[in-house]
């Protein structure tokens, strides 16, 4: 059997205030598989997330493709991590998309032709070329949640991050977002509320309380299980 | 935030002035901001020359000349409050004629500058011009930023209106300031919120503190001719007043 693509033994966070976040977690994510994370506000999910990129430190052993997760590995850990963020207004920071899409390959040392190639590809692959030279605040929330997407498919990562993807998404829009995660080959890890969007993107379902993974299993029963769905 | 907008379509123009390098048009604005701030303080009419360049440059760039006049008559307020108390103070109408002028013509060149430069290039030509990166990203940050702050406040306020109609701050002066300094808070927390959202997502995705400029800009001969025209011509507008008869 294949290593895991995220290897998380016993990370525990305290939040600064003394809150504790995280209280021992253990999670595997396998090469291609796709895991919805499921659990109420404040259960730790957004953290644990962040502890995958390493933008918050807890304790505890954490494996990145492999990596051990060091301050001397953290540029190599964030380039198998692609996270997208809950509010694509984090991430779309560049005057245009294009810029925006360019900003990872230029910044992790590519040269500006080969940073601008690898941008125009992948917006072409999205279907939005049309926005290249658009700034991010003139875009609809669906435009702007692919422009996000690109900025990390760019990096060709090899495990995606979601917190909360259809955030200010439209039906529709939700609708083509699941086709388009559907579609991608990575392996996928995403923090949602939504079981009909978890289940149309995951098979595996993991559970967050109380800053500890409850349940794990089939989307279906794990849903079921916790009663997180709609009366 | 219309305004900024309007200044992102300006910027995307192809006029004469567009397809200039950015430090060309930088450093000219600061030649011109540089002889409107020297001109005499009592001699309005000493800007005419000066005024009359810009006109030129407003001709060259094909914006919407009453547009641009009409907005960026926003600034006008602070320069005109300031010259009304310098006015009744000294008696002295010049002065403040002069000090409007000078305000307005300083604004209009800025503007001028903003709407036939597209942004990502202005903050380039700012970084080839050697200020530092930080300045530049800081910079770019605030005029990306502001925008999302803006509606912030504007979704605030439209939620303040709805749960009291707008009725509670005419009835009671002390309850609006108690209730604006309520609203600047929350919106410096959800600022610094989002600040916080940002540089996660640029350290997610390989930012190290330096800032990597994807077109290293070339300045032509056409832009040298510019610049050197264009100093030119500012120097006379700004010396034309004192060897005139």
């Amino acid at each position: 059997m294949s290593l895991p693509v995220i290897d998380v033994r016993g990370l525990q966070y305290t939040y600064p205030d003394g809150t504790p976040a995280l209280r021992g977690i253990d999670f595997q994510l396998a090469a291609g598989e796709s895991v919805a994370i499921l659990g109420a506000n404040g259960s730790g999910k957004t953290t644990f997330l962040l502890h995958l990129a390493g933008l918050i430190r807890g304790d505890g052993d954490l494996r990145i493709g492999g990596i051990p997760l060091t301050d001397d590995t953290l540029t190599d850990v964030r380039g198998k991590i692609g996270y997208v963020f809950q509010d694509s207004d984090d991430q779309l920071f560049m005057p245009t998309v294009l810029e925006d899409v360019a900003f990872g390959p230029l910044h992790t040392g590519m040269d500006p032709a080969e940073s601008l190639r690898r941008a125009h590809e992948i917006i072409a692959t999205l279907g939005i070329s049309h926005l290249a030279n658009r700034a991010p605040y003139h875009l609809s929330a669906g435009e702007k949640k692919r422009a996000a997407l690109a900025g990390v498919l760019v990096m060709k990562p090899e495990v995606l991050v979601f917190d909360e993807p259809t955030t200010f998404l439209d039906p529709p829009g939700q609708n083509d977002l699941a086709r388009l995660l559907s579609a991608l080959p990575q392996a996928k890890l995403i923090a949602t509320h939504d079981v009909y969007f978890a289940r149309r993107v995951a098979k595996r379902a993991v559970f967050f309380a109380d800053g500890r993974i409850a349940g794990d299993g089939p989307v279906e029963a794990v849903a079921d299980r916790f009663h997180w769905r709609l009366d | 935030m219309g305004h900024s907008l309007r200044l992102d379509e300006w910027a995307r123009g192809a006029s004469v002035l567009h397809r200039l390098d950015a430090r060309a048009k930088l450093i000219s604005v600061l030649l011109f901001l540089i002889a409107v701030s020297t001109t005499p303080p009592a001699a309005p009419l000493a800007l005419l020359p000066i005024a009359a360049l810009f006109a030129l440059a407003l001709a060259l760039s094909a914006l919407p000349a009453m547009e641009l006049l009409l907005r960026t008559a926003i600034v006008l307020p602070f320069p005109v409050f300031f010259g009304l108390i310098s006015w009744l103070q000294n008696g002295n109408s010049s002065f403040a004629a002069a000090l409007v002028a000078r305000s307005y013509l300083s604004a209009l060149a800025v503007a001028l500058l903003m709407g036939v430069t597209p942004l990502p290039e202005l903050l380039r030509g700012l970084r080839a011009l050697g200020v530092p990166a930080v300045l530049v990203m800081v910079l770019q940050s605030l005029v990306r930023y502001l925008q999302l702050v803006v509606d912030h406040a504007l979704r605030m306020r439209r939620a303040a209106l709805c749960r009291d109609a707008g009725a509670l701050p005419r009835r009671n002066r002390q309850s609006l300031w108690h209730r604006a300094s309520g609203a600047l808070a929350v919106l410096f927390g959800r600022s610094y919120a989002r600040a916080e959202g940002v540089h996660h997502a640029m350290l997610a995705r390989g930012f190290r503190g330096d800032f990597v400029s994807l077109h290293p800009a070339a300045f032509t001969a056409r832009d040298w001719r510019f610049l050197a025209l264009s100093a030119l011509a500012i120097a006379l507008a700004r010396l034309a007043p004192q060897v005139a008869p």
